[in-house]
């Protein structure tokens, strides 16, 4: 049931946008698909709902320098279908497994990384493209890491008044994939999720969803399988590595921490070997 | 036979209403001073109730009332008086509904209801049917021995047990005795939700004069009717029950949920209507749930495969309260040797009061419960013989002459299994896709007459609370290069319609001054397409077009003829019996009419296309049209009346169980079927891809294939769910861990197999046209084909539904292959 009390404003503009979200218990709305969620489940009880949908700084792809920007209201189905992004395939993967194709209209990236899920299938994969996020609020614009963006479950860097514009991808890299468990094969929330990346230097990047508080890289596992050759014996040792650094808690009701260190072991080597296939590490 | 209507896959009549959002529902209507009424219900699974003040809550904007159980008259149910419509000292199952508010919006009376303060004196919890079963178990109904019941129920007094069915035939010492082989198991089906599109809803008015209506959202309006009567103390013609279209049933909008408390609740606000329309998690835990069964599975076989016992014990959650599950347990019991005869067989069905919200009616009511044992028994006996699938079941398959669990003997018209599985068979490429396995799994076991046992599952305890170990796979074949695997897999059924011996159905046909036909019937449409079969068979008997027949949508007590309720796949069958009656008798009395007025005898006249001619010179003829205005004859002087035909249905010859033996005439008709599937799994994570299931069903004559065709991949798709991905789960406090569908997952549509459905028609006897029922059935044996498949591609033996890709990663790590 939505709360009794509550008010609801589109902003005309950027600056609007961010005054209205300093008053206590303002929320941002986006494309919905997870506040509405949590406003009818009270676990999200704002009194002012501030609509950015229409904010035209928050939009659009573009090249930028070799890379891309990526507006945070840009929706699922607009990744998928965006020729600038297809060289950044785990992302359009994980965009176009995302919920059900109604929710992938209204689902934005912004939103998807704002909130921070453990799992989020647009969030898990940009963390390999190492993106910078570019944060509006009341001192201005600032740029971080996607990878310094979450604070844990749920949890952001971002402060009262700030929002999302949007996000910097370097230029993309040579290989990505995304790959993700489901119980069903359509709309579920991923039970273990997995990331990787080579750039053209051999250069490895991995991420994981919903085995930690927020979408994880794992360093120590990059380093291993970085500026090498990809052999048998360095991807099973790598996948042992993985499979030992996380910690998943055991209560999810979506895979047990068993099945996602098995999992772990599974997609990485699954990714790599599909890196070799496609003729990337060697 | 040819039929004009009957047998054709006309449109279903109610189809452009509802895709277009015409249909009205329960939510869709809304009535002049209504109010509104949210429920707080009880966050504790076991407990005495110390302290409910909701003085607060009487004060908050909008509030109108606040209603709780205290005063309620009586316990009410059909079959055990074992529960109140809202708890009254005391909570059985998390979910219970513990206050009620009443206020002019639905947001008031949900913010009320934080301000309602409740105490508790917890009580220890058990969700689990066989812990349950237990001496020393929490006892949840301390004084049942006190309740009221019907005859023909066996509670244990001093425990949770509050049915106990024994089926018994033959000596099965003697059989075990002298058996080749002796295979137990135990096997596990978890509670699963129904999933209706629509939620329960109804709206309640007590009127000021005295006396109730009610709009619900209900499979079963002369059900309700019948408790509420008993409940506020009235008379059937002071309460009126009316069903608009319901959005989806299976079972969980049979008998009664919310409805009970919701005329409580309108009893305290005379004058103004109340309507209560849950959210997808209250129908989780504030209506019924299904299935919950544990069933320990003992089978006797000969070396050449022939069943010589079984030995069975059926443990079936009924949850907080017994009263729905009742018969769901005797179903069960005279189900679980499915449709094989079996000479000598001992079966304990026991329905079991835990601290889970009531177990329900569940499309397949008991068998796939005993199906899941009994058809995932089949395979593991032919792996350990040596023998195909296919043969083992052929073999022992029920057919003429044969007798089922109960001693009744089948006839021809009965149908055929044997058909139904050579069809599946050939469908999924053949038995040589079936063949025995190469290498017998021989290892373990001695093949030596003398008693051998498979290594039973270690029982589940706290339900899906905790992750349970699987068996090692004994017939484990080595595994193949890591990848995808496939396989197929057959399980054959056998499902009567379970019913009071005196389940009785009404039609009424009036025909309208324009020749064409309005039927009445106490049937729900629900989505499963029965006005429009039952339109059919009206058509067929009338000798009309279809275009002439009108089935009445709504269902309403007061005008309605009676009918026991929309469930049992019995609707084609019974109602359709209903309806051939009443237009024999529409037809009688138009020849009748129409014989005054050609002054031709009235057995010399047929009713045709349309008219009531003389068979002898079909140039003399009425317009039916011209009979139902009021004929008239050249003075004006009128010659016929209105003209209306009722039929009046009961089963002929039932009779109870014999208390003893469990054996008795309680089956009207039986629908045989088998169901195949063919499956991949990827070895590396577990995952499982239905690619095909296959039904096929002696269902008798297909009144409407399409229809007939649609009830079978739904059902079968609802199964799939229950084989691969749902189940509830409890945790230890008997809370439900996932209400809602983020963490219930149900099949959606990239999991969709190629559905096939095959139908053999031998013609049922009692059945119009002879028809069988055929709505519940394609969900009975799903699970264990689908299982049966998996074994197949993986050599891996699953007791325990439902099989996710963890419990296949965890049975393959067990057995040592590396992923």
């Amino acid at each position: 049931m939505m709360p009794l009390h509550m008010e609801y404003v589109k902003p005309g503009g950027l600056a609007e946008a961010v005054s209205l979200l300093r008053q206590d218990d303002a929320c941002a709305l986006a494309g919905g698909t997870d506040v509405v969620v949590q406003m009818r489940e009270g676990k999200l009880r704002p009194r002012l709902v501030v609509d950015i949908k229409g904010l035209a700084e928050l939009q659009g792809i573009t090249g930028q320098s070799g890379g891309v920007w990526v507006g945070a209201l840009v929706t699922m189905a607009e990744i998928v279908k965006s020729p600038l992004l297809q060289a950044y395939r785990a992302v359009v993967q994980g965009a176009g497994c995302m919920g059900c194709c109604e929710i992938r209209h209204r689902a934005t990236i912004g939103g998807n990384v704002g909130n921070a899920s453990p799992s989020g299938d647009a969030a898990v994969p940009l963390l390999v493209f190492h993106p910078q996020v570019v944060i509006h609020g009341p001192g201005g614009q600032r740029h971080l890491p996607l990878a310094n963006f979450f604070r844990g479950a749920g949890k952001t860097v971002l402060q009262p008044g700030e929002l999302i514009k949007g996000f910097l991808l370097p230029p993309p890299p040579a290989f990505s994939l995304y790959m993700r468990h489901t119980r069903v094969k359509g709309m579920d929330l991923a039970g273990v999720s997995l990331a990787a990346a080579i750039d053209r230097q051999g250069q490895v990047t991995v991420s994981m969803g919903a085995v930690a508080p927020t979408p994880t890289r794992f360093p120590q596992v990059e380093e291993l399988l970085s500026g090498r050759p990809l052999s048998w014996e360095v991807i099973a040792q790598a996948a042992e590595v993985l499979s030992a650094a996380i910690t998943p808690r055991a209560t999810s009701l979506r895979a047990t921490p068993a099945y996602k260190k098995e999992m772990a072991k599974v997609f990485l080597h699954t990714a790599l070997s599909r890196a070799l296939e496609e003729g990337f590490g060697q | 036979m040819t039929y004009q209507t009957v047998g054709q896959s006309v449109a279903r009549l109610d189809g452009i209403e509802k895709v277009t959002g015409e249909a009205v529902f329960v939510d869709d209507i809304s009535l002049p001073g209504m109010l509104h009424a949210r429920v707080l219900r009880s966050q504790r699974a076991h407990a005495l109730i110390t302290g409910l003040d909701v003085s607060e809550a009487m004060a908050q904007p909008g509030v109108v009332a606040v209603v709780t159980g205290r005063g309620l008259p009586r316990r009410i149910g059909a079959c055990i008086q074992d529960m109140y419509p809202m708890a009254v000292d005391r909570v059985r199952y998390v979910g219970e509904p513990v206050a009620v508010v009443v206020a002019e919006n639905p947001h008031q009376a949900h913010h009320a209801l934080a301000s309602i303060k409740v105490s508790y004196q917890d009580l220890a919890v058990v969700t689990d049917p066989w812990e349950a079963s237990r001496p020393g178990a929490p006892q949840i109904h301390p004084d049942q021995a006190v309740y009221h019941r019907l005859p023909g129920i066996h509670p244990l007094p001093g425990s949770n047990i509050f049915h106990r069915l024994q089926v018994c035939r033959g000596n099965t010492a003697d059989a075990f005795r002298e058996a080749f082989l002796v295979v137990e198991n135990r096997y596990w089906h978890p509670s699963i939700y129904h999933v209706q599109l629509e939620p329960h809803g109804a709206i309640a008015t007590y009127h000021q004069k005295g006396g109730l209506t009610m709009y619900a959202s209900s499979q079963a309006p002369y059900v309700v009717r019948h408790v509420i009567c008993e409940l506020l103390g009235l008379p059937p013609g002071r309460v009126r029950v009316i069903v608009p279209y319901v959005g989806g049933g299976f079972g969980g909008k049979s008998d009664h949920t919310i409805e009970p408390l919701l005329a409580w609740v309108a009893r305290h606000v005379p004058g103004r209507p109340v309507k209560l329309v849950l959210t997808r998690e209250e129908m989780a835990c504030g209506t019924v749930i299904g299935r919950g069964a544990l069933v320990h599975y003992r089978s006797a076989v000969s070396q050449d495969g022939m069943l010589l016992g079984v030995e069975a014990e059926v443990f079936l959650n009924g949850g907080g309260y017994g009263d729905f599950a009742v018969n769901i347990v005797t179903a069960a019991g005279i189900s679980a040797t499915g449709p094989y005869q079996v000479p000598n067989i001992k079966i304990t069905a026991h329905g079991v009061y835990t601290n889970t919200p009531p177990t329900g009616a569940c499309r397949g009511y008991g068998h796939p419960e005993v199906h899941w044992a009994c058809e995932r028994q089949m395979d593991i006996i032919a792996a350990r013989l040596g023998m195909s699938p296919v043969e083992i079941r052929l073999k022992n398959a029920l057919g003429p002459g044969k007798v089922n669990a109960i001693g009744q003997q089948m006839e021809s018209h009965n149908g055929r299994v044997d058909l139904c599985i050579q069809q599946v068979v050939d469908a999924l490429g053949g038995p040589e896709c079936f063949l025995p396995r190469t290498n017998p799994c021989v290892g373990s076991i001695a093949l030596e007459p003398g008693g051998i046992e498979a290594d039973p599952l270690p029982h589940p305890t706290g339900a899906n609370a905790s992750p349970k170990a699987e068996p090692s796979g004994a017939c484990a074949k080595p595994a193949a290069m890591p990848g995808k695997v496939r396989g197929k897999g057959i399980a054959a059924l056998m499902k009567c319609p379970i019913m009071p011996t005196n389940a009785q159905s009404g039609a009424i046909i009036k025909l309208e001054e324009d020749g064409g036909v309005m039927v009445s019937v106490g049937a729900i449409e629900m989505g499963q397409g029965c006005h429009t079969v039952l339109a059919q068979i009206a058509a067929e008997a009338l000798s009309l077009p279809l275009e002439r027949v009108q089935v009445a949508p709504q269902v309403d007590t007061f005008h309605s003829p009676y009918e026991w309720q929309t469930v049992a796949s019995h609707t084609t069958w019974a109602v359709g019996n209903a309806i051939r009656l009443a237009a024999a008798q529409l037809c009688d009395k138009i020849t009748r009419a129409a014989a005054v007025i050609l002054q031709v005898p009235a057995e010399r006249l047929e009713v045709v296309g349309g008219r009531v001619q003389d068979r002898e010179r079909p140039e003399r003829y009425l317009t039916l049209q011209q009979l139902a205005r009021g004929y008239t004859d050249a003075r004006g002087t009128a010659l016929s009346a209105p003209l209306i035909g009722e039929g009046n249905f009961v089963p002929q010859g039932l009779s109870h169980l014999d208390p003893e033996t469990g054996q008795g005439n309680i089956a009207a008709d039986w629908t045989f079927a088998c169901q195949g599937a063919e499956v991949e799994v990827d070895t590396r994570t577990g995952e499982v891809t239905v690619l095909r299931l296959v039904s096929a069903m002696d269902v008798g004559k297909v009144i409407n294939p399409v229809l007939a065709e649609g009830q079978i991949y739904g059902a079968a798709v609802q199964a799939m769910g229950a084989a691969i991905c749902e189940g509830i789960v409890f945790d230890r406090e008997g809370r439900i861990r996932n209400p809602s569908l983020t963490d219930y997952k149900v099949p959606g549509v990239e999991d969709m197999p190629e559905l096939q459905a095959l139908f053999v028609e031998t013609p049922e006897e009692s059945g119009p046209y002879g028809a069988r029922g055929l709505g519940e059935h394609g969900a009975v044996c799903v699970p264990p084909a689908i299982a049966n498949a998996i074994q197949q591609a993986t050599g891996l033996e699953f007791f325990d539904l439902p099989v996710t890709a963890e419990k296949i990663i965890r049975a393959q790590q067990k057995r040592g292959v590396p992923a």
